[in-house]
């Protein structure tokens, strides 16, 4: 996994052992669990480059909407059917795909550049 | 301190696809990534609808995508079509066809003339869903003694597909599956999925799918061709 920083981390003076988070968001209707992502984080840490960062992963529900009612559901099952007018053309809003949402950087060294 | 960044991680992969298909779409190109678990009949299914579009007079290639062998090129050899092996490690490699291995088959194809190509992706109904590879349409085929449980066990393939050949038709009367709850699974993952039983060892529904195949090819034809008049 290729963790991209953004433009401003990039261009900033952040060293790798000053991340101390990576935060993902991670969609539940995607096949990736995540015991299995954080268990090969920990293992590949310093692969990473990345130390002292801890893995935090938020799981996304599967939220949709009927193209037929236009209701909106989140779903525990998949069983992609409305459960207003029973419709089965359903579009899927959330829950799909993996987003790095933030990294955490350690507060003390870089305040300053943050908020100059 | 925290930093937002909200990227897909994925976006690399999908940038490159886009790519692809902008390719694709350049040289009308017509692309498919067939998918389904092993042994489901998709190299047979390929040699059949091939056969039929190339006696439309349709030019095809495919881009095969095995973790190890060329056994499945072989068994294509005949239709004497481009075909690449993209993926090929002598004890296994990766479980899906990424946008980088088609971005490199599409060196050795000549793109100029052809119709269609047919990217057979690994047998594997988990990842290859995940990755888009910049193909106009996702296909996975489900073969009857797979059983009727699959849809629900392998959602997001299901829903990610256009179309679900329903394979190995001709064993039906020699198994248990059962048709309506299979029909039911499907409906429930993927109410707009478009179903096609067919047999590949005997042809049967080959006539349907083969139009609807077409159907789609010249739709996409058209838009390109509009989009290619507005920009004149």
């Amino acid at each position: 996994m290729r963790v991209a920083p953004n433009q401003r981390v990039a261009s900033s003076n952040v060293r790798p052992e000053e991340v101390t988070n990576v935060a993902l968001r991670v969609g539940q209707l995607d096949a990736v669990m995540p015991e299995a992502l954080s268990e090969m984080f920990n293992l590949y840490r310093s692969n990473f480059n990345l130390p002292n960062a801890q893995l935090t992963i938020e799981e996304e529900a599967v939220s949709c909407r009927c193209k037929d009612c236009d209701a909106q559901f989140s779903l525990d099952t998949p069983v992609f059917v409305c459960p207003h007018c029973f419709g089965c053309r359903v579009q899927v809003m959330r829950g799909r795909g993996i987003t790095l949402m933030e990294i955490t950087i350690s507060e003390t060294e870089h305040e300053d550049t943050y908020h100059s | 301190m925290k930093i937002p960044i909200i990227r897909d991680v994925l976006e690399e992969s999908d940038a490159l696809a886009r790519q692809n298909l902008e390719r694709f779409n350049s040289e009308g190109i017509y692309v498919v990534n067939m998918m389904s678990s092993p042994g489901a009949g998709k190299t047979t299914l390929l040699e059949r609808t091939i056969s039929e579009l190339k006696s439309k007079g349709l030019k095809c290639a495919v881009i095969e995508g095995d973790i190890t062998s060329t056994i499945d090129s072989e068994k294509l050899a005949h239709l004497n079509i481009p075909i690449v092996q993209a993926n090929t490690q002598p004890f296994g490699g990766d479980c899906h066809v990424g946008s980088h291995l088609v971005h490199a088959a599409l060196k050795m194809l000549p793109l100029h003339d052809l119709n269609y190509i047919f990217i057979e992706n690994i047998g594997n109904l988990v990842c290859p869903a995940e990755f888009y590879l910049g193909e106009h349409i996702k296909i996975v085929v489900l073969s009857l003694p797979e059983g009727e449980d699959k849809p629900v066990k392998y959602p997001l393939m299901f829903r990610e597909c256009k179309a679900c050949l329903l394979n190995k038709m001709d064993l039906l009367p020699h198994l248990d599956v059962d048709i309506p709850l299979l029909n039911k699974n499907l409906v429930h993952v993927n109410g707009e999925l478009t179903v096609f039983p067919v047999s590949a060892k005997t042809g049967s529904g080959f006539p349907a799918w083969i139009d609807w195949l077409e159907s789609r090819r010249s739709n996409v034809a058209k838009v390109a061709i509009r989009e290619l008049e507005q920009a004149n």
